[in-house]
């Protein structure tokens, strides 16, 4: 775990960006930051704080830098870094003007950054130090300041009356500066007193976050319309209003050395395998890295098989799936700045399940669950058999069905297989620009696409009808998959089964299908096969794997990993007696 | 560690590139053959004649709107002689701008002068060449089978589509390269291929399915008329459903049954050399019409009529028989029933079955029942006056 106390990250506070201008600062030393990864270290230390550079531009000269450098020719990368450790790894200091002067120089060029000197009444000079903005100011100005001010410490210089005075409830004590900027950083407020050796740290994070929404990927028509936010602790909230629990438990991750990506594994003790959490935490402490902005970033670092084009973690924006998926026995990884959760270990057929599957009548659910799958085939196979059985077996369609094709082919320039991937291509194209564009202009996109992609294209000669049917029909079929990244991946392997198709017809299309089936099987997330419960096969598991059956009659919990295994989920005893009697 | 990956990755990549596709075929490339006629020419050799079907594209912007042609389904028929079929393809494929391609053939039809010469060479061919598809329909035409391919029928899209409906609707024989090849294969060495006669009628000409040729040892040895022919699918249980029609009692007006369910069996037996077959019927129909003045709201005018239609059934089944019989050619399947039963027996025959099968007696065994005769009992404002 990379815990901000990780000699690791003893590193500056400062998340800042490089830009062009550090490039001349680090040109002197190119021999030593090309030597290592200090390179990357150096650009943001360069220049200190993001919001201090886009604030003013004309500051960002090697001359605006801290004073006891200024004038000096561009500090070497280990200057700078020994500077800032140094001063991190200070203790808090008995002088308050110490405490202050060490902070000051810690957050200098930060234009963000408050340190309000006072006197508490009757008692000692004290310092609070905030970032504006971060922090509620209401709460500083009415549980900390008014109260030490008005009410005061009756003449004690001691820490305990300080602390009785001030009515904030999430309190705790930093010992040095390392603790202190942390804490600063992620929006608390620093009391500092003279003559105490322990800064006093107030929770009084200001929540900026996005209204809770429903996530606009995986919509459901009945069920919870939560989702996530950028807020871990709301997402955090978000799932214990759902598990009223102290066995749901969140263990903290902060990853990134520049970010320090609070993120929290979550797990419901006694059903998850504890193994399985001691190898996520394993994982993710193994991550060393400057930021991390997304969980997918995260999904990268900790997945089985990096070169696989399948998603090996569920992501959702769901605290509903995330819940269902916790129940399981499964573990969930959530990350400040991310709307979107992992969920570990994630088979394939976990994947093909949308959360509608679960509010809707099991019959319905079933039947749509298999109208998925037909169609994730159709997605995966349909381009390429129209390819190869044009290009290869004309003998296998009936005979109107061919001479209807024969007749809307007739004029068309390119062999079936440009024209598929022309089409294909187009197509994922149009999908792309679609999302990309602006909203305003998106309607000009499809206006053009369907044009693109219809009847102009077919009148123009350049496609033939039924190319645009597969391709309509493969566009549609792809989009009933219900999780994204899996959908992306399934969308992506038809090229490649589409070239085979087209160069060895049927048999290229087999011989494909025979290579993606054998990569799944490879697969494994945390240590559970991809393609299980079908292959191994899990009879019990297959209830909501092929099918969707009732609630009542999933007994049993899904079994992943080892020997930790709390099978029965509900007391169906019971049930039957209450219900008959 | 990912070095040997590189490594495989390229020779894999080029093992695409560098074999191409092989037998990419375009359908823009293909000459789709829909149906295709076999004729002996004078001098002894084969003449082939194929219905090739012509993709014009659909017209542009203007006449899509509106219904499209007739013209959009043309075919052409093109032929070439040559010693066998394989000769003769090759000679049509050089004047053809693109390849012959048999997978869609659904009809070949032989000339009758072919067939009584012997369809063994075609048979072979259309076995052994992998496109031709086992399931296409064979026919034998009276005259020469290029007249029936350049017929251009108004109904369906071209004459082979035409052809194969009719076949595939059952009032005549719908026989498959496959089937012909099984029945020849059989004890009997026999095989019977519908026949196409073509009606000629104010000027225009339609080919129909009328009657049949049988065959004996892949020659053609004598045909069927379209009665025949149906006494014959009542043997062979091919009926699926039957109209009979006949006088309610002797000398009464007609009535006719719709039989939607009719099934036959046909069960050998040898007493003392007698080699016999007794073929059960089982049918169940409709009253369809009666114009006698029959009530057949009454039991026992339902029985009549029953007995009427049996006698009727049995009289056309008996008129196949016989004619079998006369011909000697036992293509009625009775020798495969005397294999199956008494195979013994069978091998100690088999050489003398040309004497036996004439003397096969054939006892029937017709049940036919009328499942509904209406609610309507004797139609009395049809009736003439004065009659009961």
């Amino acid at each position: 775990m990379t815990h901000p106390k990780d000699e690791r990250s003893m590193q500056p506070d400062t998340g800042a960006a490089p830009s062009s201008d550090a490039v001349p600062d680090n040109g002197n030393q190119s021999a030593n930051s090309s030597s290592s990864d200090n390179h990357n270290q150096a650009q943001p230390t360069a220049q200190q704080q993001s919001s201090q550079g886009q604030s003013s531009d004309s500051n960002l000269t090697p001359a605006a830098f801290k004073p006891g450098i200024q004038m000096e020719p561009t500090p070497s990368v280990q200057e700078v870094l020994d500077h800032q450790r140094q001063l991190l790894g200070k203790p808090v200091a008995n002088k308050l003007q110490d405490n202050i002067d060490t902070l000051r120089e810690l957050y200098n060029d930060c234009s963000d950054i408050i340190i309000h000197e006072f006197d508490i009444l009757n008692g000692p000079a004290a310092a609070l130090a905030y970032i504006d903005g971060l922090s509620d100011m209401r709460l500083i100005d009415t549980h900390i300041l008014a109260p030490l001010q008005q009410i005061g410490t009756a003449g004690s210089r001691d820490k305990d009356p300080i602390v009785k005075c001030v009515t904030i409830s999430a309190m705790l004590e930093a010992a040095d500066f390392q603790i202190v900027s942390d804490k600063i950083s992620y929006g608390h407020a620093v009391l500092l007193i003279d003559g105490i050796t322990s800064a006093l740290v107030y929770d009084v994070i200001n929540p900026i976050i996005r209204s809770i929404e429903e996530p606009e990927a995986e919509t459901v028509v009945r069920g919870p319309r939560e989702g996530f936010v950028e807020s871990i602790r709301t997402n955090s909230t978000l799932l214990r209003r759902r598990l009223h629990t102290p066995a749901l438990k969140m263990k903290p991750v902060f990853i990134g050395r520049y970010t320090k990506t609070a993120a929290v594994i979550t797990f419901i003790e006694g059903i998850a395998d504890p193994n399985l959490v001691k190898e996520m935490e394993g994982r993710l402490s193994a991550i060393d890295v400057d930021g991390m902005t997304d969980t997918s970033l995260i999904e990268e670092w900790i997945e089985d098989n990096p070169f696989s084009p399948f998603p090996q973690l569920m992501s959702t924006e769901r605290p509903d799936v995330v819940t269902a998926h916790l129940l399981e026995g499964k573990i969930a990884l959530i990350a400040d700045g991310s709307p979107v959760a992992l969920i570990a270990p994630a088979s394939l057929m976990s994947m093909m399940q949308s959360p509608e599957d679960f509010y809707q009548r099991s019959l319905v659910a079933t039947a749509i669950r298999w109208l998925r799958m037909l169609f994730s085939l159709i997605t995966i196979f349909g381009p390429s058999f129209y390819v190869a059985v044009l290009s290869y077996h004309q003998e296998m369609l009936p005979t109107s069905l061919l001479l209807t094709i024969a007749v809307s082919r007739e004029q068309i320039p390119f062999p079936a297989l440009v024209e598929a991937l022309l089409m294909e291509i187009t197509f994922e194209a149009l999908r792309e620009a679609g999302i990309r564009l602006p909203r305003q202009v998106g309607s000009a996109v499809s206006i053009v696409g369907a044009l693109v992609i219809g009847q102009a294209a077919i009148s123009a000669g350049i496609v033939s009808s039924p190319m645009v049917m597969v391709v309509a029909i493969t566009a549609v079929s792809s989009f009933l998959i219900p999780n994204y990244s899996l959908g992306i991946a399934i969308r992506f392997i038809r090229f490649p089964i589409m070239l085979c198709a087209g160069a060895l017809g049927l048999y290229g299309i087999v011989l494909a299908a025979l290579v993606i089936l054998i990569h799944l099987m490879t697969l494994r997330s945390f240590g559970v096969p991809y393609l299980s419960p079908l292959s191994p096969m899990q009879t019990s598991q297959l209830k909501d794997t092929l099918i969707r059956t009732s609630s009542p009659n999933a007994i049993t919990r899904p079994h992943l990993t080892g020997s930790f295994f709390n099978r029965v989920r509900m007391r169906t005893a019971l049930y039957k007696a209450r219900r008959n009697s | 560690m990912r070095h040997p990956y590189r490594k495989l990755s390229i020779l894999l990549c080029s093992m695409v590139l560098l074999t191409g596709c092989w037998d990419r075929m375009e359908i823009n490339d293909l000459a789709i053959i829909t149906a295709a006629g076999i004729d002996l020419t004078d001098n002894d050799r084969i003449k082939l004649s194929v219905q090739l079907f012509v993709p014009s594209p659909p017209n542009s912007e203007q006449s899509s709107s509106g219904p499209s042609s007739g013209s959009n389904n043309k075919t052409v028929v093109r032929d070439a002689i040559g010693i066998d079929m394989a000769d003769a393809t090759a000679r049509l494929q050089e004047r053809l701008s693109r390849k012959v391609f048999w997978g869609q053939a659904d009809v070949f039809v032989f000339g009758e002068k072919l067939a009584r010469k012997g369809i063994k060479e075609p048979l072979d061919f259309l076995t052994r060449h992998p496109h031709p598809r086992e399931r296409a329909n064979l026919f034998v035409s009276e005259g020469e089978a290029e007249n029936v391919l350049k017929w251009n029928t108004p109904i369906e899209r071209n004459s082979a589509e035409s052809l194969r409906e009719m076949a595939v609707l059952r009032t005549g024989l719908n026989i498959s390269i496959l089937q012909a090849i099984e029945e020849l294969s059989e004890e009997a060495h026999t095989a019977v291929l519908p026949i196409v006669r073509i009606l000629h009628k104010e000027g225009e000409a339609s080919p129909f399915i009328s009657g049949s040729a049988t065959f004996r040892d892949l020659r053609m040895a004598d045909k069927l008329n379209t009665t025949e022919t149906r006494g014959l699918l009542w043997l062979r249980n091919e009926i699926k459903s039957a109209t009979i029609t006949s006088p309610a009692y002797p000398g009464a007006e007609p009535a006719s049954v719709y039989l939607f369910h009719a099934s036959s069996k046909l069960v050998p037996s040898i007493h003392n050399d007698e080699w016999r077959i007794r073929v059960i019927i089982d049918a169940t129909g409709n009253l369809n019409e009666n114009a006698s003045d029959l009530d057949t709201t009454k039991e026992a005018n339902v029985l009549k009529l029953q007995q009427a239609f049996k006698q009727t059934l049995q009289k056309r089944i008996e008129e196949t028989v016989k004619k079998a019989q006369q011909s000697g050619v036992d293509y009625l399947g009775f020798a495969e029933q005397f294999y199956r039963h008494y195979p013994k027996q069978w091998r100690k025959d088999k050489s003398n079955w040309d004497v036996l099968f004439p003397k096969v007696v054939v006892n029937y065994d017709i049940r036919l029942v009328i499942a509904r005769n209406g609610l309507t009992g004797n139609n009395k404002t049809l009736q003439q006056d004065g009659t009961p």
